[in-house]
């Protein structure tokens, strides 16, 4: 057999013929029907079809919280909570009281910030601000039987609850604990959730938190440009920082990143997490259920009326 | 023009100029060494921000006796979170020209804008600057830091509207 000429295309890239429309030479193709065949029958994913190297939308914003900055005057709850209209909370958000138990986001309040000891340097309290950190790939997207979450090209993961129908799948797949239930109406279940203030980035605003924040802990930005920030932060004070961007690697990224002077672990934020997209988990299966489903009863269906057909003829 | 009066003006010119350090040496205020020459502001009402909580009053000479330094505050030159020089000047000559004056103490607003700029986003805002210089002493005094109350207890006037949600 002979070799095969290289770039035969005249120098046009594989799968784009010289009008620049889609072909797909026979070679190609019979390796793709081979790869789908195979697939079909050891169930595992067509890999080579799709590349799964997802680098992100390149514009997409981020927030970097600096931990060691906050003071925990919790500003940042209460413009998030006039920016989206909730109701009212329960005690004044000047009430530091709320500072004796861990909170976490709740149906009429989309971020809290928690109160923890400090062992390290001056002493002083370290607040964490929580919320949902808009991963890169969002595992309650990918457990969401009905696509009620996107993850939006400007970062930010939205959830649409007229596409809910409350089976809180999200809940449980989301390694952060983010997304609250709200159990005031049995009739329109509704998961809630920090959209990172997706209308005003849009409209070319900021987040109402980082808006607020009066010390700057907050920092909205491109996300790159704010792991470079942070980055160089940890270089010029290695004292003040470990050196770690939270949310840099953990399952896939995340929008939300932080920066902390204590180990992220006694923060309690989930240090567990694998640097692959959690989603990474189930897609191989998923991915070859619809093909099994579908093609496993055609051969076998065809198997079976080749051998019908020989029994009788023998 | 004839030479005698060019030269009458280039005395006057030169007599100017050399009498012009003497001018502010009546100064009052005890400054700390190697301030810079003119006027050292009293107290001064910071209230360009002011929405939710009241302006504050801050009474700068006291400050400059508890500080000892200029360079505690105002960071440009030295100190201990000096910025880079890029990190304020631009460095393509007209901008650079335009903002370099030594010897001047430039006010926070020369370089930290009110709002927010997606072509700054790690420089802290006016608001963010204040806040820095003035919690990196008092995070250690009364309960600044420790509780959401500290800010009105400390520097800003209690409003009404600071307890609104």
């Amino acid at each position: 057999m002979d070799k095969p000429v290289k770039d035969a295309g005249g120098g046009s890239k594989r799968g784009e013929g010289k009008d620049g429309k889609f072909t797909v030479n026979r070679r190609d193709f019979l390796r793709g029907v081979a790869v789908v065949g195979g697939a079909a029958f050891l169930g595992s994913p067509a890999d080579a079809l799709a590349s799964r190297e997802l680098t992100g939308w390149p514009d997409r914003v981020g927030m970097l919280t600096d931990l060691t900055e906050c003071v925990g005057c919790r500003t940042c709850e209460s413009a998030c909570n006039a920016a989206n209209g909730l109701p009212a909370p329960e005690v004044p958000f000047d009430e530091k009281s709320v500072f004796e138990r861990k909170r976490r986001p709740t149906a009429s309040a989309y971020t809290v910030v928690n109160r923890y000891g400090n062992a390290k340097g001056s002493g002083n309290p370290i607040y964490r601000k929580v919320q949902c950190n808009h991963c890169e790939e969002p595992s309650c997207a990918s457990a969401c039987p009905v696509r009620a979450y996107t993850k939006t090209p400007e970062g930010p993961v939205l959830y649409d609850k007229d596409v809910c129908f409350g089976c809180r799948y999200c809940m449980v797949a989301c390694p952060y604990y983010a997304p609250a239930y709200d159990y005031e109406s049995a009739l329109e279940p509704r998961v809630v959730k920090c959209t990172m203030c997706h209308g005003r980035i849009k409209a070319g605003g900021i987040p109402a938190c980082a808006g607020s924040c009066p010390v700057g802990a907050i920092t909205f930005g491109n996300r790159t440009k704010l792991l470079k920030i942070a980055r160089e932060r940890i270089r010029k004070f290695p004292d003040r920082y470990v050196d770690q961007v939270y949310g840099e690697f953990e399952a896939g990224g995340t929008s939300w990143m932080y920066l902390s002077g204590i180990p992220f672990g006694e923060l309690d934020f989930p240090t567990n997490l694998p640097r692959k997209p959690i989603v990474e988990n189930t897609r191989g299966f998923l991915s070859a259920v619809p093909l099994v489903l579908t093609l496993w009863p055609a051969l076998l269906g065809l198997c079976y009326t080749a051998n019908r057909n020989k029994e009788e003829k023998g | 023009m004839n030479t005698k009066t060019v030269l009458t003006i280039a005395l006057f010119w030169l007599m100017a100029i050399t009498a012009a350090p003497y001018a502010g040496a009546g100064g009052a205020a005890a400054k700390p060494a190697g301030s810079p020459k003119g006027k050292m502001p009293g107290t001064i009402l910071l209230g360009s921000l002011a929405k939710k909580y009241g302006p504050v009053k801050f009474d700068h000479p006291k400050h400059v006796g508890t500080a000892g330094s200029c360079n505690e505050c105002h960071h440009q030159h030295g100190g201990a979170q000096a910025p880079s020089c890029g990190g304020c000047h631009t460095i393509d000559a007209s901008s650079f020209k335009k903002n370099v004056q030594f010897g001047r103490i430039r006010p926070c607003g020369e370089c930290h804008q009110a709002t927010y700029d997606a072509g700054k986003i790690d420089r802290p805002t006016l608001a963010a600057a204040y806040h820095r210089a003035c919690i990196k002493c008092h995070r250690e005094v009364g309960s600044v830091g420790t509780d959401p109350k500290g800010c009105t207890e400390m520097c800003h006037e209690s409003s009404a509207q600071a307890k609104a949600p």
